[in-house]
């Protein structure tokens, strides 16, 4: 591990200092605290992250279902050309296209610079709805998989 | 090593994750445990949950020991990868600087100067600075005196990328000698 007395010294300088760090005491039984997140995960919960926040994984899945449902709606109305008018005013102008809503006080929405693309725009939204919710997913997941060593 | 641990482990008991049993076995490992969560840069609640977190994957693998190896050496190995991946997930915790160069003029050897309640604090900060590994070598083989053979077992790996670990650690932990001004 060493070699020459520069080492050496060094070496003996870290050994000291180590051993000289306290050890650390739990504030609170390591006992319970491993079992609680045992049983929290037995009960459907996912294990805490550092924060020591716990998720329940099914509450996730069932959310998360709700969402895909919903973005494959979006995504099949707009690849479909399902009429979407009664939501919004389209109007068309030569190569461009303003998406107005129904509402009198027309708030100008946004511009399409292909004409009939809406199916195209929709399907755009329903991709990045997917990726939000991908991304959200992996943002807020706390935890990995567990490789436990054979003995 | 505590007392409890020089007697056989209950391995039939602890198979069946019989409380008592596991109740000894966080009792005969936790020091080690703490000390590479701390070695890490852990502290508090963090380091408590992060311990926590051993013992809990080591309670859901218990029905699987096999005694192929010691019960100390598989848990350490459980531990090892449990801290390790919980740090990767602290991974966006700044990045801790070297202390400034302040020459001391009573320049003496490492292991005189050491003593100073201030240098073994530095020396700390810096281990838990260190990359995750190598930190984890610094503290089982300077704090806890295991050799670099029983370190690669838990670390599943070679001697020699131990002995590299321990020598990497100890070029960044010279620095900090020489920039405190001490020379050995």
């Amino acid at each position: 591990v060493n070699s020459g007395p520069q080492n050496e010294a060094v070496d003996l300088a870290i050994r000291l200092a180590m051993r000289k760090r306290p050890e650390h005491t739990p504030a609170t039984s390591l006992l319970g605290l491993a079992l609680s997140k045992v049983n929290a995960e037995s009960l459907g919960m996912r294990r805490s992250g550092p924060s020591g926040l716990v998720r329940c994984s099914r509450w996730s899945r069932v959310t998360n279902a709700a969402a895909a449902i919903l973005i494959a709606a979006v995504v099949i109305a707009g690849a479909y050309g399902l009429d979407v008018d009664s939501l919004w005013t389209l109007s068309q102008d030569q190569d461009t296209v303003y998406v107005q809503p129904s509402e009198p006080d027309e708030v100008y929405i946004g511009a399409i610079s292909e004409p009939g693309s809406e199916e195209m725009m929709l399907a755009a939204v329903g991709l990045v709805l997917v990726l939000l919710c991908f991304g959200m997913d992996r943002a807020l997941s706390t935890d990995h998989a567990v490789c436990i060593p054979s003995s | 090593v505590s007392e409890s641990a020089r007697e056989p482990p209950d391995v039939s008991n602890l198979r069946r994750q019989a409380p008592a049993a596991f109740a000894r076995l966080i009792a005969d490992h936790e020091r080690i445990v703490l000390g590479l969560g701390q070695s890490l840069g852990l502290s508090g609640a963090d380091l408590d949950d992060a311990a926590a977190e051993v013992f809990a994957d080591v309670y859901r693998a218990l029905p699987t020991f096999q005694e192929r190896s010691e019960l100390s050496t598989w848990v350490y190995r459980i531990a090892y990868r449990t801290i390790l991946r919980i740090r990767h997930q602290y991974r966006k915790r700044p990045a801790l600087d070297l202390p400034p160069d302040d020459v001391d003029p009573r320049q003496g050897r490492p292991d005189e100067i050491v003593g100073h309640d201030e240098m073994n604090a530095i020396l700390w900060k810096v281990v838990a600075s260190l990359e995750p590994r190598q930190a984890m070598a610094v503290e089982l083989h300077y704090r806890r005196g295991w050799s670099v053979d029983r370190i690669a077992v838990v670390m599943e790996c070679p001697n020699g990328t131990v002995k590299t670990l321990l020598s990497r650690a100890r070029d960044r932990l010279r620095m900090v000698f020489e920039r405190k001004g001490v020379r050995p």
